[in-house]
């Protein structure tokens, strides 16, 4: 009971407590099944708990009783959205174990496919964080050009989003004919479109005041929690592995690793992240064009694929970067069929746990925001 | 000048079977015939509504939008006019769903929640005149009766967010409470310019006065401000994107409504989609001239024959405003497909800080140019 | 205060580009419209040539298909499967029975390849549901009997990608065709225990774990037809159609163009022409598939100088490509075998073969010769006109009623051109 002497005395004072709010794992924009235990004081975020593991399907323990080409299929569904990157890195990683060379033909075919899946992963990216702030046109065009992407990879290998396409030693199966032209043509089509969303988002004055100077992520934060991808790149730190570490045929090309610079707030903030991406697009473009030019008409792509995948007892880290940051594959053999053990490092496990890092003190909707600059997907965190 | 309710009651009254002093019937009957056209246009007006925004938005994002369900057998266009009877099945849908109430929700309040919101909506429609005449009630302070019955209507979204007992319809309920009442503000400034300079309050006057000088939008550069200054803001109170916090789907999954389910929820958007048109009515009457063809001026202007007045005529009149709110509509539903949403802080930093200053500033602007000018 | 009015200044002007690029997007909406009305109409997909069974499979991996009549029972494809999703079972053939000669009996006892089957394949089930889709299973089969089919593809393949099933259940496609007589027989035979009982006991599992009838099941409308009691085993001479050594095609090094070429030498010979005739269709096959370089050229003008080895020629190995183990063996008991035909004495056979109604047949032939059809290019429409031909000779038909039989099926299916039209007049004839 308060005295009226309290009341007085704390007149002005409001008391107020801390709200428990469940984000997820039922939520619009967790994407995908991620629970985030956010404590509120009104609209204000004082701290953010994320829970994971609403997707676990036990990936690595199902490795270890598949034989290593039975491996790629599920990596397909490791992270749904960036499929072909993630069977490259991990073939690079057992053809690095078995020591086989791929022709120059495969490896051009590899980068084509890779890069065209940045730019069906970056589209989803910038198009479910365009409904996230509230704009739902731009992801549907984004989500229009995405699907001529996807159309590509199934007039290649038969699959729009899981595709089993980079194996061991070679490709499931060759370039269709016209392929180039097709290519060609999407990327002519692809390259104006990105001034499209440009105009209607990135310079959109709602936008940038939604997202321009919010969840700042300070590149030594950054660094420490492991970030990568474009979300370490937008704090400004030039890190690409395709240049920094090249794998595969990338020292070839010529392209920009792109660097957020703070140009609509502090260097690190939601916009910047976003806008790494939209540039990383057109980046992928460039190395599509030269890498089209540069395809080997003939070879097969078959042809140094293993009859029988048994990698000499050892094990192997291999790393490279997929859309959304540097993708490891840890797999150690015993010299069986089938592997001992295989880590898989996910980019976005590690952009998630900086969550409560650059969330706090923010409100719910720019939990929002920041969530979909991170650009998890869930997927690849629980495997 | 009669209204709808007057010629009643003068009808009614002067009918031979009609005993004396038998207001208490008159009243009751005449309040029967009056309620159903408005149920029936607000019941109308959400169909046509939402089947438009769907194929505006459509449209927009390089879709079809709704091309299978018609009436009678009738589709629509096979290209793009298809599927009009789509908000017919929607409706028929929501009718026939189960209404849930949550088992923690405060029953009561839950339940007349969505009426509040809609009898406001309702009632505003009895002030709002749709041509020369066409008037429920025309109060002689119509301007003054519509903001303020208006405005009850965030008492209904209070009690929904609350009863619900969810904690996301509670933040809707919330914010909502706030941005309601915020932009009451700007839009009661950019009206009281425009009774100003007219000195009535009645939307019968203000058309008279736009027909014997120049529609609002044009009179001024002030009158032409509040005018957007009057839209943006009503854009608010309606809730709609880039205002759209209160049931923002990406942040509060539906905010105030997300309980909801059936038939109140169908109650809530009935009553969404009639403060839309509300809005475009009154910018269409206020500040468009209402049911004056954009022609008039011109006949006038350059002296043509009389023959061309013929459509000022009071029914071409409801073709007018017609025209106007349906344009109005579309620019929200272009702006609602457009743009992405504010943040709440945003929000009243925009109220506040933006659409009031000037508004005020308005008020003394204009308050000069009819003294100059005037 | 220069800062605030310029903010509004970019607010108006970055929000109006904005409207702009909608407006732009509304008022062009016939040209930009993205939507596909899909029952109405379905997305084209481009034309594919794949590999080994070029116009045939569809790149499209809507569902999994086997051609049973071609499977030799390896197992590969079941050890290939990431998730175990296909289960086949099958029981050795004794080394002096012939697969399908009994009357009425489901099997052909070769693949349309030459490979002689030495495995009674009693199962071969694929749990669709199950399926990932990943296409491991279609790439080890030695005889290209499993594929992916389906999409949108309506005149390559009937089954559209609508694989859509009310009952869980009716995702367990079988792809088996012996009946159970036969799968007791052959275990007799061979000494092992009776597959049927554990067949049926299996299927009983699946009904009770789903509670619900297992649909379609082709061991249903078997058990319907009335099946005397089977004559153990029958002596009978193989039925081969005319074959060519292809080996030479194995010099070409793209793998691609060597399927290309191997399926349309392999068509070309199944119509019955001559060596040349053979080289100049793969050599135009070639062609379209823009393949043909001047040393694939060479290889295939090589063609036209190897003699066709036509029916009833002794001895004929045309394995194109090693399978496994235990196929390269049974193919070399089938030769011994052929060489030396004992007939088992077994009193039912010859009446047996008697009442068997299939009237053509030169006199060591007990049926209808299946092989005929084996000209049929669509491997579906081919299996299709197989199963009637083969229904219609068990229910006591002329072939004359099974041409008519398949030319209304082959119709309703959209597979009956100018090619099949003839094949059918030969049948007929």
């Amino acid at each position: 009971m308060t005295t009226k002497a309290e009341v007085v005395k704390n007149f002005g004072v409001v008391q107020t407590e801390e709200m428990v709010l469940n984000m997820g794992p039922q939520h619009p924009s967790t994407h995908g099944v991620l629970r985030l235990k956010i404590r509120t004081d009104g609209e204000i975020v004082s701290s953010i708990e994320p829970h994971i593991g609403y997707l676990h399907r036990c990936f690595e323990k199902h490795c270890e009783n598949l034989s290593y080409e039975q491996v790629i299929p599920f990596t397909d569904r490791c992270d749904y959205l960036a499929s072909m990157a993630n069977n490259h890195i991990y073939s690079m990683a057992v053809e690095k174990m078995l020591g086989i060379e791929v022709s120059e033909k495969v490896e051009y075919i590899r980068v084509i496919m890779t890069e065209l899946q940045r730019i069906a992963s970056h589209l989803l990216a910038v198009g479910t964080f365009g409904l996230d702030v509230g704009g739902i046109t731009p992801f549907t065009y984004c989500f229009r050009d995405r699907e001529r992407v996807l159309d590509l990879f199934e007039y290649t290998c038969g699959a729009r989003l899981l595709y089993n396409y980079i194996w061991v030693g070679g490709l499931s199966h060759d370039l269709p004919l016209n392929f180039r032209q097709y290519a060609q043509e999407f990327i002519d089509y692809f390259e104006p479109k990105i001034n499209e969303y440009n105009r209607i988002l990135t310079y959109n004055k709602i936008f940038i005041e939604r997202t321009g100077d919010v969840g700042v992520l300070p590149a030594e934060v950054a660094i420490s929690y492991g970030c990568s991808g474009p979300v370490l790149r937008g704090s400004g730190v030039k890190w690409d592995l395709r240049r920094d570490e090249p794998y595969s045929i990338y020292d070839r090309f010529d392209f920009e690793v792109i660097t957020g610079d703070g140009q609509m707030g502090s260097l690190g903030d939601c916009w910047d992240r976003y806008f790494v991406r939209v540039r990383e697009m057109g980046e992928s473009v460039k190395i599509l064009r030269q890498a089209l030019a540069g395809l080997p008409e003939k070879g097969d792509v078959q042809e140094n694929i293993p009859k029988k995948i048994r990698p000499p007892k050892g094990e192997i880290y291999f790393r490279g970067e997929s859309p959304r940051g540097d993708l490891g594959f840890y797999i150690i053999s015993d010299g069986k069929a089938k592997p001992y053990r295989v880590k898989m490092r996910s980019p976005a496990f590690s952009n998630l746990s900086v969550i409560n890092e650059i969330g706090a003190g923010w409100m719910i909707s720019d939990i929002v925001t920041i969530l979909g600059s991170l650009d998890i997907v869930l997927g690849e965190i629980d495997r | 000048m009669t209204s709808f309710t007057d010629s009643l009651i003068e009808l009614l009254g002067g009918l031979a079977w009609v005993p004396e002093n038998a207001a208490g019937i008159i009243f009751v009957t005449v309040s029967v015939l009056v309620a159903l056209p408005v149920f029936l246009f607000m019941t109308l007006n959400a169909m046509v509504a939402v089947y438009m925004e769907r194929k505006v938005s459509a449209f927009m994002q390089d879709r079809l939008g709704p091309m299978e369900v018609g009436i009678f057998g009738f589709k629509g266009g096979k290209r793009f006019w298809g599927g009009i009877g789509q908000t017919v099945a929607d409706a028929v849908k929501l009718l026939g769903k189960e209404d849930t109430i949550p088992g923690e929700a405060d029953r009561a309040l839950f339940i007349i929640g969505p009426f509040i919101l809609f009898g406001a909506a309702f009632a505003t429609f009895i002030g709002i005149p749709i041509g020369y005449g066409l008037v429920i009630s025309d109060f002689n302070i119509g301007i003054f009766f519509v903001i303020a019955i208006s405005s009850i209507g965030v008492i209904g979204v209070i009690l929904a967010g609350w009863a619900s007992n969810n904690k996301w319809s509670l933040y809707g309920a919330m914010r909502s409470a706030a941005q309601m009442i915020s932009y009451e503000l700007p839009v009661g400034m950019s009206l009281l310019l425009v009774v100003m300079v007219v000195g009535s309050l009645q939307f019968h006057d203000i058309v008279m006065w736009q027909e014997q000088h120049r529609w609002f939008l044009f009179h001024s550069p002030f009158t032409a401000l509040a005018f957007l200054i009057f839209f943006a803001s009503g854009v608010a109170e309606v809730n709609r994107t880039p205002f759209d916090i209160p049931e923002a789907e990406s942040e509060l999954v539906a905010g105030y409504m997300t309980e909801y389910s059936g038939f109140r929820w169908s109650i809530f958007f009935l009553s969404e989609y009639a403060n839309m048109a509300i809005i475009a009515l009154m910018s269409a009457i206020i500040f468009l001239g209402g049911w004056l063809s954009p022609l008039g001026g011109l006949f006038r202007t350059f002296n043509l024959e009389q023959s061309w007045y013929f459509l000022e005529g009071p029914w071409w009149g409801v073709f007018w405003i017609s025209i106007k709110a349906i344009a109005l509509i579309f620019v929200m539903m272009w702006v609602r497909w457009t743009w992405p949403r504010l943040r709440p802080d945003q929000l009243m930093y925009v109220a506040w800080k933006v659409f009031i200053p000037f508004a005020l500033a308005n008020i003394f602007f204009v308050g000069i140019w009819e003294l100059l000018l005037g | 205060m220069s800062g605030y009015f310029r903010n509004i200044g970019e607010t108006f002007t970055s929000l109006w580009d904005g409207m702009r690029v909608t407006w732009g997007h509304f008022s062009n909406k016939e040209r930009l419209n993205a939507t596909l009305q899909y029952p109405h109409e379905k997305w084209p997909i481009p034309e594919r040539h794949i590999g080994f069974v070029e116009k045939d499979y569809n790149v499209i991996r809507s569902r999994l298909h086997v051609d049973i009549d071609d499977c030799i029972g390896c197992l590969q494809c079941e050890r290939a499967c990431p998730v175990d999703c296909i289960k086949i079972e099958t029981i050795k053939v004794p080394k002096d029975v012939e697969l399908g000669s009994t009357p009425g009996s489901s099997q052909t006892s070769t693949t349309s390849n030459g490979t002689n089957k030495r495995l009674l394949v009693g199962r071969f089930t694929i749990d669709m549901a199950e399926c990932c889709y990943c296409n491991l299973c279609v790439y080890p089969c030695p005889e290209e009997c499993i594929y992916m089919v389906g999409g949108p593809n309506m005149d390559k393949h009937p089954i559209d990608y609508e694989f859509a099933v009310r009952d869980r259940n009716g995702l367990v496609y079988e792809f088996d065709t012996a009946t159970d007589e036969e799968v007791t027989q052959i275990a007799q035979l061979a000494g092992v225990a009776d597959h049927r009982a554990q067949r049926t006991e299996r299927l009983e599992q699946m009904r009770q774990a789903v509670l619900a009838p297992v649909p379609a099941a082709e061991a249903v409308t078997n058990g319907e037809e009335p099946v005397a009691a089977p004559p153990v085993a029958k002596p009978k001479k193989v039925i081969t159609e005319p074959k060519m050594d292809l080996a030479v095609l194995g010099a070409i090094g793209d793998r691609v163009t060597r399927g290309l070429a191997k399926k349309a030498a392999m068509k070309a010979v199944r119509a019955g022409r001559t060596s040349t005739e053979v080289a100049e269709q793969v050599k135009a096959a070639l062609e379209e598939g823009g393949k043909l370089t001047p040393e694939v050229a060479d290889i295939v003008a090589g063609l036209a100088k190897i003699d066709i080895q036509q029916p009833g020629g002794a001895e004929e190995v045309a394995v194109a490509e090693a399978g496994v183990e235990e196929v390269a063996g049974a193919d070399t008991e089938a030769e011994a075998k052929r060489a030396a035909p004992e007939p088992v004495a077994d009193a039912d056979a010859t009446p047996k073969k008697e009442t068997a109604p299939a009237a053509s047949g030169d006199g060591g032939k007990g049926k209808v010769d299946l092989t005929i059809l084996n000209g049929i290019g669509d491997r579906l429409a081919r299996g299709k006109a197989k199963a009637i031909l083969s229904k219609v000779t068990r229910q006591g038909g002329t072939p004359k009623d099974a041409a008519e039989q398949i030319r209304t099926a082959l119709t309703e299916l959209g597979k009956l051109d100018d090619e099949v039209e003839a094949i059918l007049a030969r049948l007929e004839g």
